[in-house]
C-alpha cells in the first residue's frame, strides 16, 4: 500500500529533491556574484559620483556628483578620442571575424584527407591568443619583411602598387573601398589571430545539422548554393548571435581603454575618474552588443 | 530524381552549347565535370594559405630563437640560421628564471583550472535541471558577467581585497582587516565562486551541455535508489567529460595567458606573463640585471634594438612553449568534444 503510493509520487518529489540541490549548488556562484559582480557594478557607479581618496585600510569619499563624468568626458586629453576609436575600430573587426570564422567553419566541415591536421591547424590561434605574443609575432613579421625588402620584396611592393594603380585607374573603382580593402588585408592575421574560438562555435553549429537536411535538399534538386542558403545559414544563425556577443567582449577585453582606466586608477590615484570613465565604458560596451544583438536578432531563425 | 534533372538538363542543347552563366548554372556545370576535384583542390588550397598565415609567425619565431646574435636582420638567413645557436635561448631563459617559474605558473594555472571547471559545472549542472522558473530567471546573471568587461569592476574589486575581511571576522581576530593583494589566494577566491577570467562563459556551455543530456539518466538512477550527490558524481560527471575537456582546455589556455587578473590582484614575478610583460617594458635593465648569470660574449649588444627583440621573441616563445606541447597531447579529444558535444549543446 505504502509502496503504491510512494510509486505515484515519485517524479515531483525526485524534481523537489532536485530542485533543493540545484539550489544548494548555486548558491557559491551566487554568493560569488553578490560580492564580486552586483555590489562591486553598484559601488563602481557610487564611485564615479565621489572623489575617492584612500588612505591607509580606509576608503574616504565626498559627493562630487557629474563632475567625474563631466572631467573625463569634456576635459580629459586623450580619453573621449580613445573611446571613439576603441569602438569604430571594434565594430568593423567583429564583423569581420564573423566572416571569417563562419568562412573557416564551411571549410573545414565534411569530409577530406588531413581533416584532423586542418582543424589543429586553425584551433591553434586559440592556444595562442594572448597579447605580448601577438604584438611579438606582429614584431616578428615586420622584421621579416624588412628584412627580405632589400632584395624580394621591393618587387611585391611594386607588384602590388600596380595591381591598386589598375584597380584605381583601369578599373575605376573608388578610392575609399580600395583603402578599405587593402585595411582589411593589412588586419587578416589579427581576424585570424581572433577568430578561433568563433571557428569552433560555427564547425560545432555545422556538425550538428542533420545530414538528413542535406539528403531532402539534394532529393528537391537544390544546388550546393542553394542548400547553403537555405539549410546551412540558417542552422547555424543562432550561433551567430551567440559569436557576435562573444566577439564584442573578446574584442573589448583588450583594448587601450583598459590600461588608461587602469593607470588613471593605480597610476594616478584618480580613483573617481578611473570609475566613471569604467561606467562610461560599459555604458557603451552594453549599447553596441544591444544593438547588434537588436540587428542580427532580426535575421536570426530559430528551429524550435 | 536528381540523376533524372541532371540528364534532362545535359540533353538540352540550349545549356550544353553556351557557357554556365548564373551561379546553379555554373554548380551544375562543376558536377558533371567533376567539380568535385576543383573544389577539393580549392578547399586545400585556401586551408594552406590560411595555415601557412597562422603557422609562419610561430615558425619565425622559433627561427629566430636559433639564430646567433651576430646573424640576425642578415639578409642572407632570414628563415634557416647558418651557425645554429642557443644564445637567445639561454638568455631568455635565465630572464624568465624558467624552471622555477614554469613549476610555479603551472601549478597556479592547474589549480585555477580545477576550481573554474569545478565551479562552473557544478553552477551549470544546477542551472541546466532547475524547474523554478524564479531560479531559471538567474542566468540572465550569468549572461550578464559574460557581457559586463572585467575591467569595469577592476577598482571595487581591487579595493575588496586590499582590505579582505568577511563580516568583521578577521578584523576581531587580528585587529585588521587582511590584505590578499599578491597572494594567488585572491584568484582562487574569483575562481570558486564562479567570478573568475571567462567563468561566465564556462557556466553556460556547461548548462547547454548538460541539457543536451537526457533527464531520464537522473530518473532512472532515481529509480533504482541513487541519491543525488551519487547520481551527479558516478552517472553525470562521467557522461560530462567530453564538457570537461572543452571547458579545461580553455580555461588553462586562457588563464596561462591572462595578464589582466594576475597583474591586478597578484603581480608574482614567477608568474610567466607576468614576467614577460615586465621584461619587455624594460629590456635594458632587466638584461643587465642578469648579466652576472650569462656568458659575457654579447654585453656590448645589450641595447641594441634587435638583440634585444630576438630574446624577447624566444622569452615568448619559451613561455607559449608549455601550451603548445599540451596542444600537441589533447588537440585530438578537444577538437572532437569542442565541435561535437561542447558548446552548441
Amino acid at each position: 500500500m505504502e509502496n503504491t503510493k510512494k510509486k505515484h509520487k515519485k517524479p515531483s518529489s525526485f524534481y523537489r529533491r532536485q530542485d533543493r540541490w540545484a539550489l544548494i549548488m548555486m548558491t557559491p556562484w551566487f554568493l560569488g556574484t553578490l560580492l564580486f559582480f552586483l555590489i562591486p557594478l553598484v559601488q563602481v557607479c557610487w564611485y564615479s559620483l565621489n572623489e575617492i581618496t584612500l588612505d591607509l585600510g580606509a576608503v574616504n569619499q565626498s559627493w562630487v556628483g557629474l563632475a567625474n563624468y563631466n572631467f573625463v568626458l569634456r576635459t580629459h586629453a586623450t580619453f573621449y578620442q580613445e573611446l571613439i576609436t576603441t569602438f569604430m575600430q571594434a565594430a568593423p573587426n567583429t564583423v569581420l571575424i564573423i566572416f571569417f570564422s563562419l568562412f573557416a567553419a564551411v571549410l573545414l566541415n565534411g569530409k577530406y584527407k588531413f581533416r584532423g591536421a586542418a582543424r589543429v591547424l586553425f584551433f591553434l590561434p586559440i592556444v595562442l591568443a594572448t597579447d605580448i605574443i601577438s604584438v611579438n609575432l606582429a614584431t616578428v613579421s615586420m622584421d621579416a619583411l624588412e628584412g627580405a625588402s632589400s632584395t624580394a620584396s621591393t618587387a611585391d611592393l611594386t607588384g602590388a602598387m600596380v595591381i591598386v594603380n589598375f584597380l584605381i585607374e583601369g578599373v575605376g573603382l573608388p578610392m575609399e573601398l580600395i583603402s578599405t580593402l587593402l585595411g582589411i588585408i593589412a588586419n587578416v592575421f589579427d581576424t585570424i589571430r581572433l577568430s578561433g574560438v568563433q571557428t569552433l562555435i560555427f564547425l560545432a553549429g555545422l556538425q550538428s545539422i542533420s545530414p538528413s537536411m542535406y539528403e531532402v535538399a539534394k532529393m528537391e534538386g537544390a544546388t550546393a548554393y542553394e542548400t547553403f542558403w537555405k539549410v546551412t545559414l540558417p542552422t547555424v544563425s543562432p550561433l551567430i548571435l551567440t559569436n557576435l556577443v562573444y566577439t564584442i567582449t573578446d574584442n573589448l577585453m583588450r583594448t587601450d581603454l583598459i590600461d588608461m582606466i587602469r593607470t588613471t586608477a593605480f597610476g594616478q590615484a584618480q580613483y573617481g575618474y578611473s570609475a566613471a570613465m569604467s561606467v562610461v565604458f560599459l555604458v557603451c560596451t552594453l549599447a553596441m552588443i544591444g544593438l547588434a544583438s537588436l540587428i542580427v536578432g532580426k535575421v536570426v531563425f530559430y528551429n524550435d | 530524381m536528381t540523376k533524372g534533372k541532371e540528364k534532362s538538363k545535359a540533353k538540352n542543347p540550349a545549356l550544353k552549347r553556351r557557357l554556365p552563366r548564373t551561379f546553379d548554372e555554373w554548380s551544375i556545370w562543376m558536377r558533371r565535370k567533376g567539380g568535385g576535384f576543383f573544389m577539393s583542390l580549392l578547399r586545400y588550397a585556401l586551408i594552406i594559405c590560411i595555415g601557412q598565415i597562422i603557422l609562419m609567425p610561430i615558425l619565425k619565431m622559433i627561427s629566430a630563437s636559433f639564430m646567433s646574435p651576430e646573424e640576425v636582420g642578415n639578409p642572407i638567413s632570414t628563415w634557416i640560421p647558418g651557425t645554429f645557436s642557443i644564445e637567445h635561448l639561454y638568455v631568455a631563459f635565465k630572464l624568465l628564471n624558467y624552471p622555477k617559474a614554469l613549476v610555479y605558473t603551472l601549478a597556479t594555472t592547474a589549480a585555477q583550472v580545477v576550481l573554474q571547471v569545478l565551479s562552473a559545472a557544478v553552477t551549470g549542472y544546477a542551472f541546466a535541471r532547475v524547474r523554478s522558473k524564479k531560479l531559471q530567471k538567474l542566468f540572465v546573471i550569468v549572461i550578464l558577467t559574460i557581457v559586463v568587461p572585467p575591467s569595469v569592476l577592476m577598482l571595487p574589486q581591487y579595493l575588496f581585497f586590499r582590505s579582505f575581511d568577511i563580516f568583521g571576522i578577521i578584523k576581531l581576530i587580528t585587529g585588521e582587516p587582511l590584505n590578499l593583494l599578491g597572494n594567488p589566494v585572491t584568484l582562487y577566491l574569483l575562481d570558486i565562486f564562479g567570478m573568475g577570467l571567462k567563468s561566465g562563459l564556462y557556466i553556460y556551455i556547461f548548462r547547454q551541455f548538460f541539457r543536451g543530456l537526457p533527464r531520464e539518466l537522473e530518473e532512472a538512477a532515481h529509480m533504482d535508489g541513487c541519491g543525488f550527490l551519487s547520481t551527479l558524481f558516478r552517472i553525470i560527471m562521467p557522461n560530462a567529460v567530453p564538457g570537461i575537456i572543452t571547458v579545461g582546455v580553455l580555461s588553462f589556455v586562457w588563464n596561462w595567458n591572462d595578464t589582466y587578473y594576475s597583474n591586478l590582484f597578484v603581480g608574482n614575478r614567477l608568474n610567466l606573463m607576468v614576467r614577460l610583460n615586465q621584461v619587455s617594458a624594460d629590456m635594458t635593465n632587466t638584461l643587465w640585471g642578469i648579466n652576472r648569470q650569462i656568458p659575457g660574449d654579447f654585453y656590448f649588444m645589450h641595447t641594441n634594438q634587435l638583440y634585444q627583440s630576438s630574446i624577447l621573441t624566444s622569452s615568448s616563445l619559451l613561455v607559449v612553449l608549455p601550451l603548445i606541447v599540451l596542444f600537441m597531447f589533447i588537440q585530438k579529444r578537444f577538437v572532437e568534444s569542442a565541435s561535437n558535444a561542447g558548446i552548441v549543446g
